[in-house]
Order: structure tokens, then C-alpha cells, then sequence
């Protein structure tokens, strides 16, 4: 111990004093000699040990960096002498043909032939050096942590790649030539590519190699990602390259004309780059490659191929293809987030079919009504059973084959939108725009609805499921989404409906109420507001109805027993227009002038009516009731002939007058509308129901004319005969819901515009209540959206609305500059 | 990885040996700790020490590669422990081992 | 910008202060923080201060101008020497005298941003040093301001290969003609000299102390640029005289015989400290204020018994993690660290130079304060945790790991810590994934040098001997003499003691209650002033988080 103490750390000498190799040039000598059998794969006898002592006895001896730079020299004379010469050796003659890569195909295997034999010498040189490189950097391990750390070289091995870089990659092919080994690599690796986009198989684990070496070398000896030879040299030129071929292909498939072809060809190489830069290339390319695709053969080409003749989208739509939609819409998608070519190619095909249909309906509806079987043929296409059974006007049949036509254009793209379109919204609205604006561009559009729910409602959904009467509504109201003037629809669905009710001619009051439901959810509240009210109203008169029926009772009222009252109490403002607007005339006329017994029958209701509800108003619609009449016809046989008849008010006023008329008697024209005070147009309809109809003469008119001559008689026929019990007279036009004549259109339009007069005056004066002042650009915004709901307000409307509330002082104008207006309280 | 076959079944082990002669079986794992080692050892390599699974250290001791190998015993030992134990190392020897160390870059 | 996190910068330099009388005169030192130094010196009567006061040590009411003759009366522990101190600093005075004309040392601005100094700073200096019209770097200034300091070596501190060694060597030789600077390496170095006055001097100081039992050892001021060896050693031994003859200046006369050692180093050049000066086992004060310190040695952890620090006016950019460790299981009460040009937490504000980067949070980013309701909770008290940085690894050659190479298992794990949530003063605990475990065996290199450094045979080891060992190795073994001379490390996770550290790391934590000399808790509300602690591991297993 106190010996230690002095002596206490031996500090080994070694380091100094090897035995052996203590000069610079042994060691060198020994391990240059090593490293070259490393080279020529002979390193098995070698001792690792051994090479790495000879270098950490260099580094300990300070001459670290002369190492460093003997190893570099011992690398490149090796490259230049060896590895050069048998690389550029296997470059053959075929190999340096002209770049120009189109004509691939004859001299190809002689040429393909020679690159596989370069590459795969270009790949054993790499491999090689590669790997002589790994195992001398692990032997200079040591040399490597010094120069790391105090001298900030780069390794060896990176030096080395460098080197390889330098020496092999960019030399000269011949002495004498431009051309480096790299430009042939590159030029070679296209040429194969080239190849196998032309059909043909290659080598692609071979190519994969020399892109990984290209990989594994950089520019920089830094080794930055960016600097990897394969993205200065090869990827740039590969994408180059691409672009060229792309660009021919894209001539070349739209010379043949064929879209589908096109879409085909498109897919498919899609997949192929993809799969060439998992395989073959390197994955960071597919990017890159596909972008130049998306360029160069999708988004200069798509619109043209949309567009090719014969075989374009029109004829794919027309032809239901969803194939070929499919995978024109996945190349539009790809290039283009709005797909112009194609929405624009679908939207313009859809407007195309709507005018078709529109154009059919017009059609259909100018046909004469005479050819009853063509027209039932005609619906047997539409599938409308009911048509069958009674004739339809063919303005009605028009506008329900309009309705159906629709829905199976609907449906058409429905299924391409969804199967093709991958249920893309863009494509959706799109498709939404084309149909609302045919559909809009039919003036009848709102009227040609209503009439389907109407023929619906009252015959077709007769023995149809709940799921298919569901599914059938569901339909129209699809088609009303379309509808911009919703009002218009309105006017006339209240309209409908209306004699639906009155007349009990629905065929399932749940459905009508599914419908109001329906039509809430998808318009809105305010909408139905004024058809929820019909259908209470009804309810309440039902009510009212028993009621009544009940305090007859009481009182005793003989008429009782003989005349039936069923009463519809409908609030004026609810029900549509036409049934309110002769309301009114009737009021500056005198009203019609009922027989004895129902006039009794009359008032009672009204003074039992106004005793409930003081301070109402009853007026009497004649034109919209019916009534039950029983007659009795004495046979020639001694039998008595029992018919109850349905008709319209009018008609059992008419009809009870000749209770009064002896046999053989008659009344004239000019009689009748004396004592009934029934206007002439209605008493003209009436009679011609009564006496002109066919199987309804329950009177006989002479002359026996069509036409109704205030100087004709009138007979009871007592010899009026039918096979059924009951028989209903229904008066001529008007018992049914059919399209509107021209006349009675103006008519409708005309009240349609004074309703949304209103209404925007509504809007107008609800707005500006709220803001007090407000510029005209501003209010006109906002009339806009809050109508739009229920209809487009035409601006032009909406000004002169402005101006007559300004001449009524609702408003004034407060500002010129700005227009501004103010509300006057 | 294709081993040579005289060497499949001793390739668990490998075997260090001293300047002076000295020899030290160590399991493969344990005398990879080394980084110098561990490349000398490397299959893939093909160097005679990687066939042969042992390798002559000419300029360390068998007093020193003694210590050494107990280090790379400590340190497999020891490798998912927590409380790591000192290892005990002669004041004397340190200079040497840190040689050693520096050599074997352990 | 948090105002609390760190001084501002000091207002711009002001014109150099000349002094007539280049003689200390501390006693009647009229410097403008004067009534600071009193509130330090009457700490234990007075009232609280409010906490803004504490800033009034920061370059806001410090100098911005001063003098090395400035110190002695600045710092205000110094103010415990008494006269006795006083009369130390005028033995002092008088063997320096001859030098004393040139001697004092002055610098611009704050005691950090020297980079810059115009010629105009110094002309006053008149024959010091040469004159300099060009920016003068960091390094150049620092030779130019000791070029007054002549003839001396640092003798005994041949064993030293450190920098500050050579340092000493190029202002020798720079004193004696300018651009004659030669890198002079160990083993030219001149024998051992006469020892500086200065060494002399403070042995002086110390010997008086042994001898008259004196427990307060003031060695500031004295131009110290390193310890010199077996300077602090004897203290360990000093024994209080009973205080007899001693008049009652201080109310320590009056206490019992154990000795309150208390040592003084403020006001002198120590770029570095000894592990000398952690062996005073006893010590209960230290201050060194006003020095040119970079770093305090983790050592500092064996003074156990440490209940007051002044780090103030040093170059410390972070403080070590074993200062934290004496706050809180140590007896350590009173810690005085501002200002120093502290590592700031990256809040997106500051200079991304200046500022460290933050991986980790430990307290909600929004709320970095302290809040709570009615009475103080005991973790008002406490240091917060306050945030955590990113760490660094080195390899087992002490060279730290290239950036990509930097394993970043342990991701900055950012909590979502809800801002809502009440924060009291306690730091969240957060789960912190330790990394997949890394082994935690030192290296062979480790073990080598951890036994060297713990062996006396050590320093008996000569450069010349040296010669011609790899590198690689030179460089290990110069570290490892640096760890041993300023007392040994030992890792801040397991506790092991160390060479090379592996892992590093910076943890803020706000001490603003010891700061103050613990006199009252955070008042609620109060924002948190995180101070830098430099964390170290011994293995890439010791990381934040990572299991004890």
C-alpha cells in the first residue's frame, strides 16, 4: 500500500509504444493492403482487429487526418481504375441512341437488352461498393469518431459515397464524350419505363435498384434529403418525360374518339404509376407522378371528353352507363373540386330532357279529347290505372304524365347520382339547379302538381299500402322542392282541395292530412296555416251539422223528416278565392231563391247558427253543395221505379220546381231562372247536366240541343230510366278538378299577383315597423328573403309596392343618398 | 443471416482474447455492448473474427480485458435495473480501462 | 411579457463615474441603494417588505455604472463583517496599495452586456491596458479589464487545465505587449512563483480568523480571480473563542460557542468555484455577490447546513438543481439570485436567443400565479414547479447528440390543463410517460473516471504523462479534473455520483418566497417568478419523470 501510493495510477504506455507499426507508412502499408482485399472480397483472412488497431495506432499517433485523406485517395483510384472501367464497359452502343423515347417499339430488345446488362452492372458496383464500405468504415471506426468529433469531416462512408458519386456516376462515358454514366442510367431507366407503359414486361427489381442507389447519394455532403441524387437528377427528368408521353396519349385517345376508352385508359394508368413508384420508382414520386397525370391527360382533356360526340356524358346519361359516369366522375373529381366539364355536361342534358317532358305535356293537353284510347293508351304508359275507368280531360292527363315523366327523370338521376357520383354534393345541387329551372320554366308547373295530388288523392292511391301511398307523396313533394312560386302552388292545391272536401270526393282523409304534414315539413308552417283551417273547418261543421240535427229534434221542427241538412260552415278568408268571389257577387245580386221547404229548412240553421255565434255572417254557396233527391217514376207496369239522385244544389232547386208542373207541362228557360234567380251561367251548366247529358236526363230539353236557349222547355222525363239505384248528376265542369282554360288561367294569374302584392306589402311594412329606417338596397334584401319561401317576388312588384306605401305614408323617404326610406308610425 | 456452420452452434458465444493470452468466453449479447465489439462480431461482416467468433486484442491486457468483461457482465446485468450498484474499479487501473474503454468505445 | 419572470434590460449605460480616489472607501460609501443594503442588514427586525422590492436589487436601482470598490458595501450580507470586516478591507488596502492606482476594476453597463464597450469607457482608465476603438468581444474585454493584473500565476493552480489556467497566461502575456498572445500550454508553464498578494492577503484574512475564533470570514473585495488550494480548508476546524474581549457589535457575540461560519466572497473576479469551499460543512452564509461566476457547482448540495445565499450579480444562466434541493430538504432560507442573466422561459415574447424553450408545463400557461382563498395553504409557501424544458442527451463521450439523434420519446406531454380549474399553489402532478427505460449501467468510461475523480492520486497525475493518450481520452480526463475541482457531481434522478452527465435539463421553479428570505407566504394572485434550475442525469435512463 504506502509502495502504491506514489505509484498509485499506472498510466499505460502502450498508447505510445506499440511494439509494432509505431510508424506511420507500416501501418498504412498494412491496412491499405487490407482494405484493397476488402475491395476484391477477400477480407475472410483479414482480423478486424487487427485493421482497427493499425488505424487507432494512425489516429493515436496525430495523424488522423492523413489517414483520412490516403483512405480517400485508396477510394477514388479504386473507383476510376476498377469499378469505372467495368461499368462504363457494359454500356453498349444501342444504349446511346437518340433520347428521344417515342419510337420504343423495334429496335427495342436489342436496346432493352443492353440496359438490363448496364443496370445490372451499374447495380453489382453499387452493391459492392456499398457493402467494401460499410466493413472499412467499421474498421476505421476509431479514425471516424476523431474526425467526427474534433475535426467535423464528414465519415468516411459518406466521403465514400461521395466519391462514387463523383468518380463513377459522372464520369464521362469516353474519354472523349459529354455523355456521363449517369445521363445513360437515367436515359436507360426511362427507356424501361417506357417500355412497360407500352405493354411490355421489364425488370423492375433491377430498376428498383439503381433508384435506391440513386437513393442512397447526395449532392451535398451533408447527406440533406433534398439533395438525394434521385431528386435532382432522375425524378425531374422522369416527371419531364411523363409529361411528353402524357400529352401524346391525351391526343392520341381523344383522336379515337371514344370517352368511355378514354376514362378506361385514364383509370388505368392511374393505378399503373402508383403501382410503378411502390415497385419500381420510389413512393415519394407517386405524388408527383400523379399530379403531372392529373395535368396533363385529366384536366386538358376532361372538358373535350365530356363533351365528345356520340360517346360523351350525354349519351353515358342517356344510355344510363354508370360505369363509364362512374369513373368520368372520380377523373373530374381528381382534377377539379367543381367538375365544371361534367356538372355543366350533366346539368345542360337534364334542362334538355325537362323541356322534353314540358314540351310533351303541352302536347298532350292540344291533342283533341276525342281519341279516348290513344289517350288511355297513352296512360297505360304512365301507369295510371284510374284513367282506365273514366275519361280524364286530357289537359289532367297531360298534367299528370308531366308529373310522372318528371319523377322518372328524378329517379334516372337519382340513381346515376348516387351509383356514379358518389353521392357528391356538388353534383347534387347541380343536378337540383337543372331541375328546378325546368321545371320552373313550365308556367303550368304549380298547377300540373296540384292536379297530381288531386287525381292521386281522389283515385290513384285507392288499394295502394300506407308505404306506397307514402312513397307516392313523398314523389310530389320532391317535385314541389323545385317549385319557386310556392303560392302559386298553394292557390291552387287550396283550390283542389277545397272541392275535395266539399264534394267528399277523397279517397282517404288520413292521406290528405299525411299530405298537409308532408308539405309543412317541407315548406313550412305558414304554408299549410290556410289548409289545416279548410280541414277544421270541416271538422267543426260536422259537428255543427249533428248539432244541429239534435236541436231540430228537440224543437220538433216537422221539416225534419223530409230534408236533411248537412252544413260546411267555411271561414271566408281560408278557402279559395273563386268559392269567396261569387260570395261577394251573390251579395250585390239577390240570392238564389230556394223551394219552400229548404228555405224553412234555411233559416232555421241560420237563426240556430247566429244564436250560437253572434255577429257572424252566413252566405249561402249554392255552387258548392249537393243534395239527395228521391223520385219515384210510376212504370207503364204498374211498378213504381225508385232512383235517389246526387246533384248540385242548383239542380234539386231546379228539380223541385217541376214537383209543381203537371205532366206533360213544361217550363221554359227564362220560367226557370225566374223563379230560382239562378245565374246564367250556373242554370245554363245545370241544365245542360239535367237534360242534355246522356244518362242523366231526368229532364227532356226541346229543342233537343246541346246548346241552352232561354226560349227552350223544359219537361220532367218520367220515363228516365238507369240501371243504378243511385245516380249522380254532376255538373257539367266544375264537379272535377281539371287544368285551367287560358281565361281562367289570366284569371288565377291576375289574383295571384294582387295576393303577393299584398303579401310583399305585408313583408314591407313588417320590415320597416321593426327598423324604423332602412336604405332601399337593404330592404329589398330582406322582402327578398323573407318571400322566398312562398314565391320570387319580382322586383320590379316590389318597387311599386314601395312607391304606393309611400303615397299611402306607410313610408317616406328620408335620404336620397343613399335611397333610404322611413316608417311613418 | 447465414452464419458459416463451424460456427452455428458456439455463435451464442464468442471468445476475447488478451495480448498476453489470456481468454474470456462471453454470451454474444454481453460483448456487444461494445460497439467495437459488436461490429467486429457482426455476421454480416466478413472479417475472420465474425467466422470464427474470436477475436485477439493485442493491446489490452488479461488484467485489464479481465475488467472489462466484468463490466459487460455488470452492465447486462444490470441493464433494467433501477438502482444501478457501483461497480468497484482499482484507482490503479482506471487509466488503463479508460484506454480500454476508449478502444472498445464502451 | 410576464414582468415577473425576469429583469428587464437595464437602462442604456450611462457615462463612465470617474473616481477621484482610487482607495476603497466602503465605509463611507454613498451609493444610491444604499437604504436597500440596510433593509438586508435588518432583515430580521423589520417589517416585510413588499415584494417589489425585491426587484429594487435588479438593474432597475442597481448601478448601472460601477466599480469593483463598489462591492464591498453593495452586497448587503457583507454588512454582518461589522468592523471587523472593516478593518480587514483596510489591511487590505494597505498591502495593495502599490497597486491600487490601476487596480480597480470598472465596468460598463450591467455586469453581463459587456460586449460592447466604446473607447470613450475607457480613456478614463488612462494607463490600462490598451486602448480600443473597435468592438471589443466578450473575451477581449474581460482581457483588456485584467490587464492591470501583473506579474502573478495562479501558482498552485498548475493542476487546473481549464480555460480560466491558459486565460491567465495570454493576459500575461498580453500585459507585456500587445498582440503577443501565445496560446501557452501546460507544460510550459512557469514554476511556482511567489504566490499573489492577494493569496496572501486572503490567507491573512483567514488565519485572523482561526485565530481570533471569528466565524465571519469576509474575503470580499479582495481581487480574488481564483481560491487558492488550502485556502477554505481550515475553516472546517474553526472554533469560536468565548467573546470576551470582542465588543457586542453583533448580537452573534452573544450566541452560543458553535461557530456560525460565515464566508464572504463578494466582490471579486471568481470565474469559477472550488470543491474546497463545498467542504465547509458548516457554513451557514455564503455570499458571491458580484463575481464573474457561470455556473455554481452541484457540490453545493453538501452544504447542508447553508441557511443563506447570494448568487446576485454573477453570469449565472442557470442556477444548479442541488440549490433547489437545499430550499427544500435543506436549511436553506434565504437565497438572493437577481439579477443575473437567467435562462427566461420561451413565452413567445422574449428573444428566442435569450429564451429557453419550454416541453413541458407544469402549472396552467394562463395562470402562472398563485391563488387561493382564505388562509395561505402550506404550498403557498413552497417552491412551484413551474415548467419543465426539453432534454438534451450526450453520448458516453460527453459530446451531446446531434439534433435528429436526440430521442424524443418523451414528448412535450401538453396537458390539456383546464384554465378554469382553480389553480392553488401546488404544481399539477402530471403522469409523465417516462421513456421506454433506458438502461441506466454508466458506461465503462464513466466507471474509469468516476474512480479517477474520486481518487487523490488524481491530481498527482501530470499533464506531461498524458502525452500522447488518444484524444478522445485527454478530453475525458480534463473533464473529469473540472468535476473534481469543484466538488464532484452526482446525479440529480438517482442520486449516483457522476462524471459525464448524459442528460440535461432546465426546470423553472418559483422560490420568490425564499427569495424574500421567507418572510411570508405568496399573497393570492401573486404571479410566479420561475427561476432556471439545471437538472443533470447520469444515464439516459435519469430524464424528468423517470422512476427513482
Amino acid at each position: 500500500m504506502a509502495m502504491r501510493a506514489r505509484q498509485r495510477i499506472r498510466a499505460p504506455r502502450r498508447g505510445l509504444t506499440a511494439n509494432k507499426g509505431d510508424d506511420f507508412e507500416t501501418n498504412w502499408a498494412d491496412l491499405s493492403t487490407s482494405l484493397k482485399k476488402i475491395h476484391t472480397k477477400d477480407a475472410s483472412n483479414l482480423s478486424f482487429e487487427q485493421l482497427y488497431r493499425n488505424s487507432y495506432n494512425i489516429v493515436l499517433m496525430m495523424r488522423g487526418e492523413d489517414l483520412y485523406e490516403r483512405i480517400k485517395k485508396l477510394e477514388q483510384d479504386w473507383l476510376e481504375d476498377e469499378v469505372k472501367t467495368r461499368v462504363t464497359a457494359a454500356i453498349s452502343s444501342s444504349l446511346l441512341l437518340a433520347k428521344e423515347l417515342a419510337e420504343v417499339q423495334d429496335p427495342g430488345n436489342e436496346r432493352r437488352e443492353a440496359g438490363e446488362r448496364f443496370l445490372a452492372a451499374m447495380k453489382e458496383a453499387f452493391e459492392d461498393h456499398q457493402l467494401c464500405m460499410g466493413m472499412i468504415t467499421d474498421v476505421l471506426m476509431y479514425m471516424d469518431r476523431v474526425m467526427l468529433t474534433d475535426h467535423r469531416k464528414p465519415s468516411i462512408y459518406a466521403a465514400a459515397m461521395a466519391l462514387f458519386r463523383d468518380h463513377v456516376l459522372r464520369s464521362p462515358i469516353r474519354s472523349d464524350s459529354k455523355t456521363t454514366v449517369v445521363d445513360v442510367l437515367e436515359s436507360t431507366i426511362l427507356f424501361m419505363i417506357q417500355l412497360e407503359r407500352s405493354g411490355q414486361i421489364i425488370d423492375r427489381p433491377l430498376i428498383r435498384h439503381c433508384v435506391t442507389m440513386m437513393e442512397g447519394l447526395y449532392e451535398t455532403i451533408t447527406e440533406e434529403e433534398s439533395s438525394k441524387l434521385y431528386l435532382t437528377i432522375f425524378e425531374p427528368a422522369f416527371l419531364e418525360a411523363s409529361k411528353r408521353f402524357y400529352q401524346a396519349e391525351g391526343r392520341r385517345l381523344l383522336e379515337t374518339g371514344d370517352a368511355a376508352t378514354f376514362c378506361k385508359v385514364a383509370t388505368d394508368r392511374l393505378a399503373e404509376e402508383t403501382e410503378r413508384c411502390t415497385y419500381t420508382l420510389a413512393s415519394s414520386t407517386a405524388p408527383k407522378i400523379k399530379e403531372v397525370l392529373d395535368r396533363e391527360l385529366i384536366e386538358n382533356n376532361i372538358a373535350e371528353v365530356v363533351k365528345l360526340e356520340g360517346t360523351g356524358v350525354r349519351q353515358m346519361l342517356d344510355n344510363d352507363r354508370l360505369d363509364s359516369l362512374r369513373s368520368i366522375y372520380v377523373l373530374s373529381a381528381r382534377v377539379d373540386p367543381k367538375k365544371t366539364p361534367l356538372t355543366t355536361a350533366v346539368q345542360k342534358r337534364i334542362v334538355e330532357m325537362g323541356r322534353e317532358i314540358n314540351a310533351g305535356a303541352v302536347e298532350l293537353a292540344q291533342t283533341p279529347a276525342e281519341p279516348k284510347k290513344s289517350s288511355a293508351d297513352k296512360s297505360d304508359k304512365a301507369k295510371k290505372p284510374a284513367e282506365k275507368e273514366k275519361p280524364v280531360n286530357q289537359q289532367t292527363a297531360a298534367a299528370i304524365k308531366w308529373v310522372d315523366d318528371i319523377l322518372g327523370l328524378k329517379k334516372k338521376f337519382d340513381n346515376i347520382w348516387e351509383n356514379s357520383f358518389q353521392s357528391d354534393h356538388v353534383m347534387q345541387s347541380a343536378i337540383t339547379t337543372s331541375f328546378s329551372e325546368f321545371i320552373n320554366s313550365e308556367p303550368r308547373s304549380s298547377e300540373y302538381l296540384s292536379l297530381f295530388f288531386d287525381e292521386n288523392l281522389k283515385k290513384g292511391i285507392k288499394g295502394k299500402t300506407e308505404t306506397e301511398v307514402d312513397s307516392l307523396l313523398d314523389n310530389g313533394i320532391t317535385l314541389l322542392r323545385y317549385v319557386k312560386d310556392k303560392d302559386m302552388f298553394e292557390a291552387y292545391y287550396k283550390k283542389h282541395l277545397s272541392r275535395r272536401l266539399l264534394m267528399k270526393r277523397s279517397v282517404s282523409m288520413d292521406a290528405e292530412r299525411q299530405m298537409i304534414s308532408k308539405m309543412k315539413l317541407e315548406v313550412g308552417n305558414q304554408f299549410t296555416q290556410r289548409l289545416e283551417a279548410m280541414f277544421k273547418d270541416m271538422t267543426i261543421s260536422e259537428d255543427l251539422t249533428a248539432s244541429y240535427k239534435e236541436h231540430a229534434k228537440k224543437t220538433g221542427d216537422p221539416n225534419t223528416k223530409r230534408i236533411d241538412l248537412d252544413i260546411n260552415v267555411l271561414t271566408s278568408t281560408m278557402w279559395p278565392m273563386e268559392i269567396m268571389a261569387s260570395a261577394t257577387r251573390d251579395n250585390v245580386q239577390l240570392g238564389c231563391i230556394y223551394p219552400k221547404e229548404v228555405e224553412s229548412v234555411k233559416q232555421s240553421f241560420e237563426q240556430y247558427y247566429l244564436g250560437k255565434h253572434s255577429g257572424r255572417k252566413l252566405s249561402w254557396q249554392p255552387t258548392m253543395g249537393t243534395a239527395d233527391i228521391r223520385l219515384e217514376f210510376p212504370r207503364p207496369n204498374g211498378k213504381i221505379q225508385r232512383h235517389e239522385l246526387n246533384v248540385s244544389t242548383y239542380a234539386m232547386v231546379i228539380l223541385l220546381l217541376f214537383n209543381d208542373v203537371a205532366t206533360g207541362e213544361s217550363l221554359t228557360y227564362t220560367d226557370i231562372k225566374e223563379r230560382t234567380r239562378i245565374s246564367d251561367h250556373d242554370l245554363i251548366r245545370n241544365l245542360q247536366a239535367l237534360a242534355v247529358a246522356q244518362k242523366t236526363r231526368v229532364l227532356r230539353k226541346e229543342p233537343m240541343s246541346r246548346d241552352v236557349k232561354p226560349t227552350d222547355k223544359f219537361f220532367f222525363n218520367h220515363d228516365f230510366q238507369s240501371p243504378f239505384l243511385k245516380v249522380r248528376i254532376g255538373v257539367v265542369s266544375g264537379s272535377a278538378n281539371k287544368v285551367e282554360n287560358q281565361d281562367q288561367r289570366k284569371e288565377t294569374e291576375k289574383k295571384m299577383g294582387e295576393e303577393r302584392g299584398a303579401s310583399i306589402e305585408a313583408a314591407i311594412v313588417r320590415i320597416m315597423k321593426q327598423r324604423k329606417s332602412l336604405a332601399h338596397s337593404n330592404l329589398m334584401t330582406e322582402v327578398l328573403s323573407q318571400l322566398s319561401a312562398r314565391f320570387v317576388p319580382d322586383v320590379n312588384m316590389i318597387k311599386k309596392r314601395i312607391e304606393s306605401l309611400i303615397d299611402r305614408e306607410y313610408l317616406e323617404r328620408v335620404e336620397e343618398d343613399p335611397p333610404t326610406y322611413g316608417y311613418v308610425a | 443471416m447465414t452464419t458459416p456452420d463451424q460456427q452455428t452452434e458456439d455463435q451464442d458465444y464468442v471468445t476475447l482474447v488478451s495480448g498476453d493470452g489470456f481468454e474470456f468466453v462471453l454470451a454474444r449479447s454481453t460483448a456487444c455492448i461494445s460497439k467495437t465489439l459488436s461490429m467486429m462480431f457482426d455476421p454480416l461482416s466478413k472479417f475472420s473474427e465474425a467466422l470464427t467468433g474470436r477475436c485477439v486484442l493485442e493491446n489490452i491486457s488479461g488484467e485489464v480485458l479481465e475488467k472489462v468483461c466484468e463490466y459487460l457482465c455488470y452492465n447486462e446485468k444490470n441493464k433494467n435495473q433501477t438502482n444501478v450498484p457501483d461497480m468497484d474499479i482499482p484507482p490503479e487501473l482506471c487509466l488503463e480501462l479508460l484506454m480500454a474503454a476508449d478502444y472498445l468505445d464502451v | 411579457m410576464d414582468p415577473t419572470l425576469d429583469p428587464p434590460l437595464p437602462p442604456p449605460p450611462r457615462r463612465l463615474h470617474h473616481r477621484a480616489s482610487p482607495t476603497r472607501r466602503h465605509h463611507h460609501h454613498h451609493h444610491h441603494n444604499h437604504n436597500h443594503n440596510h433593509n438586508h442588514h435588518y432583515r430580521l427586525t423589520l417589517t416585510a417588505r413588499s415584494r417589489g422590492d425585491d426587484r429594487s436589487s435588479q438593474p432597475s436601482s442597481d448601478p448601472a455604472f460601477f466599480s469593483s470598490d463598489d462591492v464591498p458595501g453593495s452586497g448587503g450580507l457583507e454588512n454582518y463583517t461589522g468592523s471587523a470586516a472593516a478593518a480587514a478591507a483596510a489591511a487590505a488596502t494597505g498591502a495593495s496599495g502599490s497597486l491600487a492606482g490601476s487596480r480597480k476594476r470598472r465596468y460598463r453597463g450591467t455586469w453581463w452586456g459587456e460586449k460592447m464597450m466604446s473607447s470613450g469607457g475607457h480613456q478614463p482608465l488612462g494607463n490600462e491596458g490598451p486602448k480600443r476603438n473597435k468592438r471589443v468581444d466578450f473575451r477581449e474585454k474581460r482581457l483588456v479589464d485584467s490587464g492591470v493584473w501583473m506579474g502573478s500565476d495562479d501558482s498552485a493552480a498548475g493542476g487546473f487545465l481549464g480555460s480560466d489556467a491558459s486565460w491567465g497566461e495570454e493576459v500575461w502575456g498580453h500585459s507585456h505587449g500587445q498582440g503577443q498572445r501565445a496560446t501557452v500550454l501546460g507544460g510550459l508553464r512557469r514554476g511556482i512563483e511567489e504566490e499573489p498578494r492577494e493569496h496572501q492577503i486572503a490567507r491573512a484574512i483567514v488565519n485572523d480568523c482561526l485565530e481570533r475564533g471569528d466565524d465571519s470570514v469576509d474575503l470580499s473585495g479582495g481581487n480574488l480571480r481564483s481560491i487558492p488550494s488550502g485556502l477554505l480548508r481550515p475553516l472546517q476546524h474553526l472554533t469560536k473563542l468565548p467573546a470576551i474581549t470582542e465588543p457586542p457589535v453583533t448580537e452573534d457575540g452573544y450566541a452560543s460557542l458553535e461557530p456560525f461560519l460565515r464566508l464572504f466572497l463578494a466582490g471579486n473576479a471568481l470565474p469559477t468555484l472550488c470543491g474546497e469551499l463545498f467542504e465547509l460543512d458548516t457554513l451557514r452564509v455564503l455570499s458571491l455577490r458580484n463575481n464573474k461566476l457561470t455556473a455554481i457547482p452541484p457540490a453545493i448540495r453538501r452544504l447542508t447546513m447553508l441557511q443563506e445565499v447570494n448568487l446576485s450579480v454573477n453570469r449565472l444562466r442557470t442556477l444548479p438543481w442541488e440549490l433547489l434541493w437545499l430550499i427544500r430538504k435543506g436549511d436553506l432560507k434565504h437565497l438572493t439570485v437577481r439579477p443575473n442573466p437567467l435562462l427566461q422561459i420561451d413565452d413567445g415574447d422574449q428573444d428566442p436567443d435569450e429564451a429557453a424553450v419550454v416541453a413541458e408545463w407544469h402549472v396552467p400557461r394562463e395562470l402562472r400565479a398563485c391563488v387561493y382563498d382564505g388562509p395561505a395553504p402550506e404550498e403557498a409557501w413552497a417552491p412551484v414547479h413551474v415548467a419543465t424544458g426539453p432534454v438534451r442527451r450526450y453520448n458516453a463521450e460527453g459530446v451531446l447528440l446531434p439534433a435528429e439523434l436526440q430521442q424524443h420519446q418523451q414528448q412535450p406531454t401538453a396537458m390539456e390543463l383546464d384554465a378554469t380549474v382553480t389553480a392553488d399553489a401546488t404544481p399539477q402532478d402530471v403522469d409523465v410517460m417516462p421513456p421506454p427505460a433506458a438502461s441506466r449501467v454508466p458506461s465503462l468510461r464513466e466507471c474509469a473516471l468516476l474512480s479517477l475523480a474520486r481518487s487523490p492520486a488524481f491530481d498527482l497525475l501530470h499533464d506531461a504523462e498524458l502525452a500522447g493518450y488518444p484524444a478522445l481520452m485527454l478530453r475525458l480526463l480534463r473533464d473529469a479534473r473540472e468535476v473534481r475541482a469543484a466538488g464532484g457531481r452526482s446525479c440529480s434522478v438517482c442520486h449516483r455520483g457522476f462524471v459525464l452527465a448524459r442528460t440535461e435539463w432546465i426546470e423553472w421553479w418559483d422560490c420568490s418566497t425564499y427569495e424574500n428570505g421567507l418572510k411570508g407566504p405568496r399573497p393570492s394572485g401573486e404571479s410566479l417568478r420561475p427561476l432556471p434550475f439545471r437538472r443533470l442525469g447520469c444515464s439516459w435512463g435519469c430524464v424528468p419523470g423517470a422512476e427513482v
